[in-house]
C-alpha cells in the first residue's frame, strides 16, 4: 500500500480506536480551513468539520478503507461542502474575513498581520472567481500541499484532470496577483 | 510554464515537501524552465501561507490593561461611595494594583481616619 506523505493509511484508523481521535487532532483544523475557503462561512465551516468527522466514523465503522487518511477527509470534505452549497439559499460566494486561526500565531506582528490581510485579499479574490471544482483542487494543492495523486484521489478524477484544473486556477491567482502589484 | 519540463511538477512537490530527490537541486541549477517554475510556485505558496497569519481580534493587551484598570477603579469608587453613605465620610481611593494577566484583581481601599471618629 502506498502511503503518501500526508498521512498513515485508513486500515489503522479502523483497528486503533484512538487513531480517528488523533487524526481528528491533527487534521480537523486544516479540514476547517478547506471548508471555510470552500462555503467563505466559518462558522458553517466549523459545522462542516463535524459533520465530517462524523461520516468518517461511520464509514470505518462498517468498512475498511485502504487509502490515506488526508485525501479521503478532504473527500469527505469537499461532499459535505457541496451539499451543504445546495442546501443554503442561492447566493453569491463571498471571501470572509472571518477567520479563526487554525494555530495560535503569538509572534505575529503588525507587519505579519498586514501581510496576512493582503494576502487574504489576493487570494479571497482569485477563488472568488473560481468554479467550486477548480478552488478546492487548488485549495488542496497550494494551501494544504497535497500531491496531485491525492487531490485526484480526494476528488475522484482522472490526474490529468487534476492537473489541467489546477493549471488553471493557478493562471487566475496569478493575475490577481499582477494586479494587485 | 507547464509543459516545459517534465520535472515541473517535481519541483513543486520538493517545494510542498513531498519529493526529496536530492538531483532535483541539481537540475535546478541547469533547467531555466524549472528554475522559473521554482519561483512562481514558491511565490503563490508563500501566498497561501502567509494569509494563515489573521488579524488579531482581541484586543491588544496594553488597552485590555488600561480598560480592566478603569473598571477597576470605577468599582472601587463605587464600593467606596457605599461605604461612605453608611460613614458619611469622603470616598479615598488609595492605591489600585494594575491587573496583570492570570492575576487576581486588587484593590485595596481604606477608609480615612476621621470617618469612624465624625460619625456620632
Amino acid at each position: 500500500m502506498a502511503i503518501l506523505a500526508s498521512g498513515f493509511p485508513i486500515a489503522v484508523a479502523k483497528d486503533e480506536g484512538p487513531t480517528l481521535e488523533a487524526a481528528y487532532a491533527a487534521h480537523a483544523p486544516r479540514i476547517q480551513r478547506f471548508l471555510r475557503d470552500l462555503l467563505g462561512d466559518a462558522a458553517l465551516a466549523a459545522d462542516a468539520t463535524q459533520e465530517t468527522f462524523v461520516r468518517a466514523h461511520r464509514r470505518l465503522a462498517v468498512e475498511r478503507i485502504d487509502a490515506p487518511i488526508v485525501p479521503w477527509l478532504f473527500g469527505i470534505a469537499r461532499n459535505v461542502s457541496l451539499e451543504l452549497r445546495k442546501a443554503r439559499t442561492r447566493g453569491s460566494w463571498l471571501a470572509t474575513t472571518d477567520t479563526v486561526p487554525d494555530r495560535p500565531c503569538p509572534a505575529a506582528g503588525p507587519e505579519d498581520q498586514y501581510l496576512g490581510r493582503e494576502a487574504e485579499r489576493v487570494v479571497g479574490a482569485a477563488l472568488a472567481e473560481l468554479p467550486e471544482e477548480r478552488r478546492a483542487m487548488l485549495l488542496m494543492r497550494l494551501d494544504h500541499g497535497l500531491a496531485y495523486e491525492e487531490i485526484a484521489a480526494a476528488m475522484g478524477c482522472s490526474l490529468a484532470k487534476v492537473k489541467i484544473e489546477i493549471f488553471r486556477a493557478r493562471e487566475v491567482l496569478r493575475t490577481k496577483m499582477a494586479e494587485y502589484r | 510554464m507547464m509543459e516545459d519540463c517534465e520535472r515541473v511538477l517535481e519541483v513543486e512537490d520538493m517545494i510542498l515537501g513531498h519529493a526529496t530527490a536530492a538531483d532535483l537541486r541539481w537540475h535546478l541549477v541547469t533547467c531555466a524552465a524549472c528554475k522559473e517554475a521554482e519561483a512562481m510556485f514558491r511565490e503563490e505558496h508563500a501566498l497561501f501561507v502567509a494569509r494563515r497569519t489573521p488579524p488579531r481580534r482581541r484586543a491588544p493587551v496594553q488597552v485590555k490593561r488600561w480598560a480592566t484598570l478603569a473598571i477597576a477603579a470605577s468599582l472601587a469608587l463605587a464600593s467606596s461611595a457605599l461605604r461612605s453613605e453608611v460613614t458619611k465620610a469622603e470616598p479615598t481611593v488609595l492605591a489600585c494594583s494594575m491587573p496583570e494577566s492570570g492575576e487576581a484583581l486588587a484593590c485595596m481601599m481604606k477608609e480615612p481616619v476621621t470617618s469612624s471618629v465624625a460619625t456620632p
